[in-house]
């Protein structure tokens, strides 16, 4: 074999006719299999994850029932409520009522709660106005009602001000609900609560409600 | 049933057109170590045609041209391919070293080892001037003349025969033991 042709032969072993088509027809057979993954495994698991997550947020979202370990949220057996009867009040329950107030309903007011609330079952019709000043339109408060013929919880909230309950001249005792500090007040058939979440002031006014029912309003606000 | 038939077209393909590809990625390529990835990403490419479209024989070839051409470029990034312009003058400027290249350049005249033969062909390869390689494969493999592989490569006579005739002086330096070069 002469010099030239044993170069030729070592070119040719290099860059290899056939060589390259078995390097080519695994080059196919690989893309085939990634296209399968591409087209069958990734969707599938896409939609998995999708759904997942949908059905995760609304178990979050629409589970209106407290679970059980949350009773330990509230320090003591029973709400620590404070019997108004007996006391002179200054605190404002019907914050709606002032003559110069004014309601205005179908605006938008932010909703204050971190989740569904949990309030009794004849009374999921509701609605929200602005209360305001009328001669300085300043708002008062953000309101939502819970209501029917016979009975409700009226919730009056706004941004947290030191200054917009002071209750420094009452003898007031407190419960605690998830660390919160909550003040109950009790006369009649009414109560009035008054505490602070979610950088809101809230007073809450019911009508005719039970205590039970009150604690597991307050509950699923304040978990 | 259609994966086969083509299957069979692209083998028909492959075999009709491998030659002159080949030929074609290993003049327009920077680096002809470069050459098999190409040429397999070239075929693969038009395996993925021939999935989607019916290509007529005519079409084909200009098919496979084209997207050689892509892949050399989408290959090597610009700085690349400003790297590996030869610095060697390939004018006419170097009138005299013409006079001194023999007409007649013969590989059997140098003498090497048997078993450095591979060697040869991977020092040729690693040259900084990629010229040397092609040009070794388009006069040693193809067989094509000196004038054909000036034309080819866009390069004078002269540059083809002294990038020969220097380099085999090279090998033989390198690799050469004095024995001779005939079995």
């Amino acid at each position: 074999m002469t010099n030239k042709e044993k170069l030729k032969k070592i070119i040719n072993q290099n860059i290899n006719k056939n060589n390259n088509y078995d390097a080519i027809v695994k080059l196919i057979t690989k893309n085939k299999k990634i296209k399968y993954w591409q087209y069958a495994i990734i969707p599938t698991c896409l939609i998995t994850v999708f759904i997942g997550f949908i059905l995760l947020n609304n178990h979050k979202m629409y589970n209106h029932k407290i679970p059980q370990d949350n009773v330990n949220l509230i320090e003591g057996p029973i709400l620590n409520i404070n019997n108004m009867d007996m006391m002179t009040s200054s605190i404002d329950t019907n914050f709606a009522n002032d003559k110069d107030i004014e309601k205005k309903e179908n605006f938008y007011i932010p909703f204050p709660f971190t989740r569904e609330v949990n309030i009794p079952e004849d009374l999921k019709k509701s609605k929200s106005y602005i209360a305001y000043y009328k001669d300085n339109k300043a708002i008062s408060n953000y309101v939502i009602e819970y209501s029917n013929e016979y009975r409700n919880i009226i919730v009056a909230y706004q941004k947290s001000n030191p200054e917009y309950y002071d209750l420094t001249d009452i003898d007031v005792k407190s419960t605690i609900i998830n660390n919160y500090e909550v003040e109950i007040f009790k006369f009649s058939s009414n109560y009035f609560v008054i505490f602070t979440y979610n950088d809101y002031d809230f007073k809450i006014n019911t009508s005719n409600i039970t205590e039970d029912e009150l604690k597991e309003f307050l509950v699923s606000i304040l978990i | 049933m259609t994966s086969q038939i083509n299957l069979s077209k692209f083998n028909e393909v492959y075999d009709k057109t491998y030659n002159h590809l080949l030929k074609y990625v290993i003049v327009k390529c920077h680096n002809i170590n470069d050459a098999n990835d190409i040429l397999q990403e070239t075929y693969l490419e038009l395996w993925n045609i021939l999935h989607k479209k019916t290509l007529i024989d005519t079409n084909i070839k200009s098919y496979l041209y084209s997207i050689a051409n892509n892949k050399i470029k989408k290959h090597y990034s610009l700085i690349q391919r400003l790297k590996t312009i030869s610095i060697f003058d390939k004018n006419k400027d170097d009138i005299e070293l013409i006079d001194a290249i023999a007409d007649k350049i013969n590989i059997n005249d140098i003498v090497i080892n048997n078993d450095n033969w591979n060697m040869v062909w991977e020092y040729l390869k690693k040259q900084k001037n990629q010229d040397i390689p092609k040009i070794f494969y388009l006069y040693y493999t193809l067989e094509l003349t000196i004038k054909e592989i000036s034309k080819t490569l866009n390069v004078s006579e002269s540059y083809t025969k002294h990038l020969i005739y220097r380099t085999l002086h090279e090998l033989q330096k390198k690799y050469g033991n004095g024995g001779n070069s005939h079995d």
